[in-house]
């Protein structure tokens, strides 16, 4: 098994959305999963750099607060899923009394689904949207 | 008038809470913390919030936090329960500014007792008896405070204003001592309290610890709800409690509750409060007021049949008192074990899981408590986890049920302090009654576990 090989798998498993993979041979066994590659090949280990993408990430609430996926004044959402976004940018606001605080990107990526409704109370920690990261 | 509240606590007293106001037809609203967020007490809640991760700073006393989250959540009115921010002063101010209710006194009635050397002084004033010495800030010159110290007469105890729980004190014996001891509890109380204000008075010997339950309303009505004992203390935290302090002469203990309602009335307290005293030789002296639920309220409840902290809402949602004083009467007598998750041989928390939780019942036996089987106790909160309450028609009659109630109640998984509360319930001088707030720690020196 090449790191070219591992390579290819790695691809495959992203596009085909597999999150965990293990394949074992005559003199080897490798598991992959998204975020951690893990391979053997009899004696050795080998964790080949950049075998795997960074993992999707979720962004959580910073503090309490009613969930916004646009600004109240604008008809467009801040981050349509799909949108690439920088780290910082605003994905969704949280409202709190006549306060309104930007959830923001914690690094470049695709912007995700949402996981919470428009308008919706949430509290510490709730996850709020996915991002991707970016295709290399 | 308010019709929703927000529970800012956790544990026993966040069902205690929530208890009352489901009692009284009002919309609970539970914080909690990352670490709670499982607790059942949580889950029965009509909404619950996350506020912050586990540890309390992040969470139960952040105070924009919790005044966020009764914005967010439409919460009219935040009850403080006990402990975290029930008596924090600038945090009542807070919730009053934001336009919620405080369910608890005004900002400047908490200021004022928290201060207890002005808590002092306005209780002399109002004719509450009070411990020897002056309710005024120390002079600085040292000749004037050993001339202040020799006139209440050695022993004396320092301590800071800002103090409270046992911390920020120190007993004197003898002149020679008294400056380094008011030069150490001032470091002491600047670094812990933020205020390094300290007082002198007489220190008691052999003093009983008996507090008074007041209620107040916002209508200038208050009544005193009886006594409660609470000398049994290691290290100035109350163990086990009961209601009346036994052995107080009834005629006494009037004229005393009489003035701690004469108290509230001039400070113009509202909600619940109570008044600790020492009391040596049936005679009272005032030490410090609560400003909040007690832990120990139900021995109360148990005694007078008043749900407190439904009456506790009841005054804060501007509603009149419908009792007066001639209705509260003593029934029976109720004793409090507070269950901790604490090895007793060395007093140590011991967190982690529940794996068995029997509890007692039957007559006369109630169990507060938010832990059941499977509960995770966390290194991050005062580790008590039950309090077991019993009543009896005589004191001798709740002992009894107490020692049997103890004896049933089977807790596995993690240590706790039933095996200190089961000899407590059998230790003669106890049984007898009267015993003073250093028996339990010397019943530990010596060694027998009291």
């Amino acid at each position: 098994m090449t790191f070219d090989q591992l390579h290819d798998i790695t691809a495959w498993m992203a596009d085909a959305g597999i999150d965990e993979l293990e394949l074992s041979g005559p003199s080897f066994w490798l598991r992959l999963g998204r975020g951690q590659t893990q391979a053997r090949d009899g004696q050795a280990s080998a964790q080949p750099p950049g075998a795997s993408k960074p993992p999707c990430q979720v962004v959580t609430a910073p503090t309490v607060g009613v969930f916004l996926h646009r600004h109240p004044l604008h008809a467009a959402m801040l981050a349509p899923e799909g949108a690439r976004v920088k780290a910082g940018q605003a994905l969704g606001l949280l409202r709190i009394g006549s306060l309104l605080v930007p959830v923001t990107a914690p690094s470049d990526g695709i912007a995700g689904a949402m996981l919470i409704a428009h308008e919706t109370v949430v509290g510490y920690g709730t996850a709020l949207v996915a991002l991707h990261p970016l295709e290399r | 008038m308010f019709d929703s509240v927000l529970i800012a606590n956790r544990g026993e007293i966040a069902l205690r809470i929530q208890r009352a106001c489901r009692g009284l037809g009002l919309k609970t609203i539970v914080v909690h913390s990352e670490a709670d967020r499982d607790a059942s007490y949580v889950r029965h809640a009509d909404q619950a919030i996350c506020i912050g991760p586990a540890p309390a700073s992040d969470s139960y006393l952040n105070q924009a936090a919790l005044i966020m989250a009764a914005e967010v959540t439409g919460a009219e009115a935040i009850h403080p329960g006990y402990g975290f921010l029930s008596e924090n002063a600038d945090f009542a101010a807070r919730v009053a500014q934001a336009g919620l209710v405080f369910i608890g006194p005004s900002a400047a009635c908490i200021r004022v007792m928290g201060d207890k050397v002005a808590a002092k002084r306005a209780m002399r004033a109002a004719g509450v008896p009070c411990v020897p010495g002056p309710d005024a800030a120390l002079p600085d010159d040292p000749s004037q405070i050993h001339y202040l110290a020799r006139q209440i007469g050695y022993p004396v105890i320092v301590k800071a204003a800002g103090g409270g729980g046992g911390r920020g004190m120190r007993v004197v014996e003898q002149e020679s001592a008294l400056l380094g001891a008011l030069a150490v509890t001032r470091e002491e109380a600047r670094r812990s309290f933020g205020n390094a204000e300290v007082y002198i008075e007489k220190f008691l010997g052999h003093p009983r610890h008996v507090e008074i339950q007041v209620l107040a309303d916002g209508f200038g009505h208050a009544l005193w709800l009886g006594s409660r004992d609470c000398s049994l203390q290691r290290r100035h935290q109350k163990v086990l409690e009961e209601a009346p302090a036994p052995g107080i002469p009834d005629r006494l203990l009037a004229e005393v509750g009489a003035r701690c309602v004469d108290a509230c009335r001039q400070i113009g307290y509202l909600g619940l409060g109570t008044f600790e005293f020492l009391v040596e030789d049936d005679a009272f002296y005032f030490i410090e007021m609560n400003t909040r639920l007690q832990v120990e309220h139900p021995v109360t409840e148990m005694t007078t049949g008043i749900d407190i902290v439904q009456q506790q809402i009841r005054v804060a949602r501007g509603e009149r008192l419908t009792v007066s004083q001639a209705d509260i009467g003593c029934r029976g007598h109720a004793f409090e074990c507070r269950i901790n998750a604490e090895d007793t041989e060395r007093f140590m928390p011991s967190p982690g899981v529940i794996t068995r939780w029997e509890l007692p019942g039957g007559y006369g036996v109630r169990v507060d408590s938010h832990a059941s089987s499977g509960y995770r106790v966390s290194p991050y909160y005062d580790s008590m986890i039950a309090k077991l309450i019993v009543h009896g028609d005589t004191r001798d009659d709740a002992l009894a049920r107490l020692r049997i109630a103890l004896d049933e109640m089977q807790v596995e998984g993690i240590a706790t302090n039933l095996p200190l509360h089961r000899r407590l319930v059998r230790d003669a001088a106890f049984a007898a009654g009267c015993v003073d707030i250093h028996h339990l720690e010397q019943r530990l020196q010596e060694g027998s576990g009291a």
